[in-house]
């Protein structure tokens, strides 16, 4: 059963034409890298699923619906900025978690927040840039959602806490659920994928099955992507 | 849900309103120990004048700040990063446009009622509540209009001229918030033209009620008309004032669904 179609879809801000003609489908079970260099539209394709934004033309449906109250219930969505209430507490914001979406593990998050010495009694203003994004992802992934979609999650953090970020992700998604990871930072990553996406000046380049892939062209997905996109 | 959305609207208003209410109460406090010590010691005076200036400063500033933190609340909450949170919570967005607007107006009420309190510590004694409702009381019977029915239609008018304006607000920042550049400077467009149209409309609602009933063209030009005189003109403009406020909710919440635009 197919979890995201993209159906001829077009974005457009103002003159500028940030996607066209997108036709992508992703089932369940998957961990899916959408990959592509700044500015090539990767954002604004995680948006209109995350119904932020509205497509110019076309539609995004989720489990066969179009984005809204439903899709919310079962998407489990990371921004590439903080968007917290940063006068909140840490315990108020699993609080506030806990009260909007049913699927939310208070106990799996504290644990998890336990493990990279963060309080739950600290509040956001006082907390670095990174360590804000760890609290989003942890957030994020005490969830038992359907559908994972992390707009650069690692892009914040030093390169020591990705690996642990990945495995977190790795070992906190329910089996069933899909993964859409946005990043440039492939190398980072890619270890992780199911499939690959490229995105390249709001079109999609290329989307197949990472093992497959790197057989095919006997190189790393990090290796194929440079090629791919080299200025 | 909306419950939800309210205890956390409510929460966060409160953050910026309950230190605000103390600092009125504590003013209104001092104005009326030092108007005492004043009394007995009269070198002090400037003290008293002092305090009076920053209290009446403060009285004055309630009702704006309540109504500045709610807007801004509302940016920040829906149109700024914090909206990449609240868009995507599995809530209506017509929801979250009450809980905000619901939370805004209940805490004006308590602004208004903390004004009073403030007010009446700094400077009630025996018998002042009497005078000044006696002197509305006479203002009303004056006007030929039974002083509850005057109370009423006050009351009704504040209210909904308060929701008429926070929600011009959050209709003018949504349509801003639709462009892709100069979001504020299109935001304060649009709100100057959401007045113009509201103004055409009163207009336009005093000419139909003076077609219903041609007297009100003679009570308006006698300097001592009385409120039963022009009655017509009070109903129709008090359904006006009710149905801006639902007109901008139900906008607010069409263009939110159809146009939300957080790039």
């Amino acid at each position: 059963m197919e979890l995201v179609k993209c159906n001829g879809l077009y974005k457009d801000y103002g003159f500028k034409k940030v996607l066209k003609d997108i036709n992508i489908t992703i089932p369940k079970g998957r961990i899916v890298g959408l990959l592509g260099s700044n500015g090539s539209g990767k954002t604004t394709l995680i948006k209109l699923m995350n119904d932020l934004i509205t497509p110019t033309k076309g539609e995004v449906l989720i489990n066969g619906k179009k984005p809204g109250v439903n899709s919310k219930k079962i998407i489990s969505y990371l921004p590439e900025r903080t968007y917290l209430n940063m006068d909140m507490k840490v315990s108020e914001i699993l609080e506030y978690f806990s009260d909007f979406y049913s699927d939310f593990d208070t106990q799996k998050a504290i644990k998890l927040l336990k493990k990279l010495n963060i309080s739950t009694t600290d509040r956001l203003k006082t907390m670095s840039k990174g360590t804000k994004e760890k609290v989003q992802l942890v957030l994020v992934m005490s969830r038992k959602a359907d559908l994972y979609i992390l707009d650069e999650p690692i892009g914040g953090v030093d390169p020591a806490a990705r690996d642990y970020i990945l495995d977190t992700i790795l070992t906190n998604f329910n089996k069933d659920a899909s993964i859409i990871i946005s990043t440039h930072l492939i190398s980072d990553i890619e270890r992780i994928l199911d499939d690959v996406i490229f995105i390249s000046n709001g079109e999609i380049v290329l989307y197949e099955e990472a093992d497959k892939l790197r057989k095919k062209e006997k190189k790393s997905i990090d290796a194929i992507f440079r090629e791919m996109f080299k200025c | 849900m909306l419950s939800k959305l309210l205890k956390y609207d409510f929460k966060s208003l409160a953050k910026s309103l309950v230190p605000f209410y103390g600092l009125v109460i504590l003013l209104g406090l001092l104005v009326r120990i030092s108007g005492i010590v004043k009394e007995h010691f009269p070198v002090t005076s400037f003290i008293n004048g002092m305090m009076l200036m920053f209290f009446i400063m403060l009285i004055v500033a309630i009702l704006f700040y309540t109504f500045f933190v709610s807007i801004r609340r509302f940016y920040r909450n829906v149109l700024k990063d914090e909206g990449y949170l609240t868009n995507t919570l599995p809530v209506k967005r017509s929801n979250i446009i009450l809980s905000q607007t619901i939370t805004s107006f209940v805490f004006s009420v308590i602004s208004t009622m903390v004004m009073i309190v403030a007010l009446l510590v700094a400077f009630y004694t025996k018998g002042s509540l009497g005078e000044i409702f006696g002197f509305i009381n006479k203002l009303f019977i004056a006007m030929e209009i039974e002083p509850w029915v005057g109370y009423l239609y006050t009351i009704m008018t504040m209210i909904t001229g308060y929701m008429s304006y926070v929600l011009i607000f959050y209709l003018a920042l949504i349509l801003g918030h639709q462009r892709y550049s100069n979001k504020i400077v299109y935001s304060i467009v649009y709100g100057l033209v959401i007045y113009g149209v509201l103004q055409v409309l009163s207009l336009i609602c005093v000419g139909l009620t003076i077609v219903i009933d041609p007297n009100l063209i003679d009570v308006m030009s006698n300097a001592y008309a009385t409120f039963k005189d022009m009655a017509s003109l009070f109903i129709s403009s008090g359904i006006l004032s009710i149905l801006i406020p639902i007109g901008c909710y139900f906008l607010s919440c069409k263009f939110i669904n159809t146009k939300l635009n957080l790039e």
